[in-house]
């Protein structure tokens, strides 16, 4: 059987076409988001969220009620709070979502072990599983990725001005405190989104690699965001892929294939400016 | 001096930093093509002054009053040579400065672009257009970001330490720049350390130490000697004696 042929029966499932619409999906907002995280140093902010959202994942999952519909609302919450947070309390950024995520990820656990045990597979909701992708899944990811870009698009210029140098941005008449707010509230639907393909301990590395590999190259800002949605989507389903033939955790092989591609570039890179 | 002849009126304004006061009691108004240098030692409050000139800073007390059509084109402190990754080119990083001009979703159009290459020709960098910010020299992003202030064409520059890194030939390019502008119209504040250079350019200096102490001609500055430990740190005295033998 070719690979062509090998490709086509795996897309011949359900829940793989299901898994590469999610895919899709959370690697075109998580790099779209990635660029203005990464620039402004709020890189870590995705993975304190991450954790945020394995204790959401838990509440639903004690109240038996849908974990994304819990996770959304709670981890935009705590986006926001987070953010503001940092900006007026005698807190520095790291601090609060180092506590954040500690306080969050002993919430989850604690959850888990007076309930237990949960009847679903926790692992699948910490490295993410394409077998466990639901239909629901795929129209929240879809709603919430779509919100997401079209944010965006329609405030880009806003966002890089504001990512580049907020002082000047308020004097030119950005509203940067609200912008900062829509940013925050982006980062909890972006990590929200991949919690089903990449999983909650996983999805902060595809907000920040795609955007790394991409700064490699760097020509402008718009240039690398549109590289950093490349790399991707492209890691996103290639890992899917591998995921699927080689029976590993999808978020493990797609962060895999992100680490591995941005050090190939990084080195070429460095031999090529020698 | 009335309020329609002024561009801003400052009226006792006191700006906290929670307990800490920055600026104590500052009144001043600034008038249609005044060049002023607004200068002082280190931790004087002039910075704070005007971030609260252009709204980045709430004022504890008092009044700023500027007109709601007022233009502001601002070069901040020069903080970001350190952001060599960051992936902007000049073209990206001037066109910011229209943005105030624009209504939502604010795209640049050819027009802006025009707009960018004029502001880029007049200051001599066309060729950097393309270029990537974070790849120029310090004397080059100087002037990119005096382009991004410009862009708008703003009736008010208010420029924080713009010479603080560039040398000496390049801060006379830079304040010939600025006396261009000045003779165009445009109202301009400095703040600066440089009144040695400033002095020869400026039409009024304004000397704070959290208050307004001096606010009159470079000329009468040099003379003042209540504000000798002033010119003891920076040499004024010096750069304009200089500046008259060489003539």
């Amino acid at each position: 059987m070719s690979w062509f042929e090998l490709l086509i029966e795996a897309f011949s499932y359900g829940f793989m076409q299901r898994a590469f619409i999610v895919g899709i999906a959370v690697a075109v907002s998580s790099s779209m988001i990635g660029a203005f995280l990464v620039l402004k140093k709020y890189s870590m902010v995705g993975h304190g969220l991450s954790h945020v959202a394995f204790a959401a994942i838990a509440i639903g999952l004690v109240l038996n009620q849908s974990p994304l519909l819990v996770t959304a609302p709670v981890v935009v919450l705590v986006s926001i709070f987070i953010l503001h947070i940092n900006e007026r309390a005698k807190i520095h950024g790291d601090a609060a979502i180092g506590l954040t995520a500690a306080f969050s990820m002993a919430l989850g656990t604690t959850l888990a072990s007076i309930s237990g045990g949960f009847n679903v597979d926790l692992f699948s909701y910490l490295f993410g599983s394409i077998l466990t992708i639901q239909r629901i899944d795929v129209i929240l990811s879809v709603i919430l990725s779509i919100i997401v870009v079209i944010v965006v698009v329609l405030y880009y210029n806003d966002f890089v001005s504001m990512t580049y140098d907020e002082s000047f941005s308020r004097v030119t008449g950005v509203k940067t405190r609200r912008l900062n707010t829509v940013l925050a509230i982006l980062t909890g639907l972006t990590v929200v989104v991949g919690i089903r393909a990449i999983g909650t301990v996983l999805i902060s590395a595809l907000i920040i690699f795609p955007t790394i590999t991409a700064l490699q190259f760097s020509r402008g800002f718009k240039a690398t965001i549109m590289l950093a949605v490349i790399v991707s989507v492209v890691t996103v389903i290639s890992g899917l892929i591998g995921s699927f033939f080689l029976d590993l955790p999808s978020g493990s092989a797609i962060v895999l294939l992100n680490g591995i591609i941005f050090m190939v570039v990084f080195i070429v890179n460095v031999i090529i400016r020698r | 001096m009335t309020k329609q002849t002024s561009v801003i009126n400052v009226n006792n304004v006191t700006v906290k930093y929670q307990s800490f006061m920055a600026v104590k009691e500052v009144s001043f108004s600034i008038k249609p093509g005044d060049f002023v240098a607004l200068i002082g030692a280190n931790g004087s409050g002039k910075t704070t002054l005007v971030k609260a000139l252009m709204g980045l800073l709430s004022v504890s007390n008092g009044k700023i009053q500027k007109s709601e059509s007022l233009t502001i084109g601002y070069l901040p402190q020069h903080t970001h040579s350190a952001e060599r990754n960051f992936p902007a080119t000049v073209e990206e990083v001037v066109g910011m400065g229209l943005l105030g001009k624009k209504q939502f979703p604010k795209r640049l159009n050819r027009d802006d672009m025009a707009e960018i290459g004029r502001v880029l020709d007049y200051l001599d960098i066309c060729d950097l257009r393309k270029k990537r910010i974070g790849a120029l020299s310090g004397g080059q992003q100087q002037r990119v970001f005096l382009a991004r202030a410009l862009v708008s064409d703003p009736q008010l520059l208010i420029l924080d330490e713009p010479t603080s890194a560039l040398d000496e030939s390049m801060r006379e390019q830079f304040f010939a720049i600025m006396k261009r502008l000045n003779a165009k119209g445009v109202t301009i504040i400095l703040v600066t350390h440089d009144i040695a250079t400033a002095g020869e350019y400026v039409s009024r200096v304004m000397y704070m130490d959290q208050s307004l102490i001096f606010d009159d001609t470079f000329d009468a500055f040099c003379e003042n000697q209540q504000l000798s430990p002033f010119v003891h740190t920076h040499p004024l005295k010096h750069g304009k004696d200089e500046r008259r033998d060489a003539s």
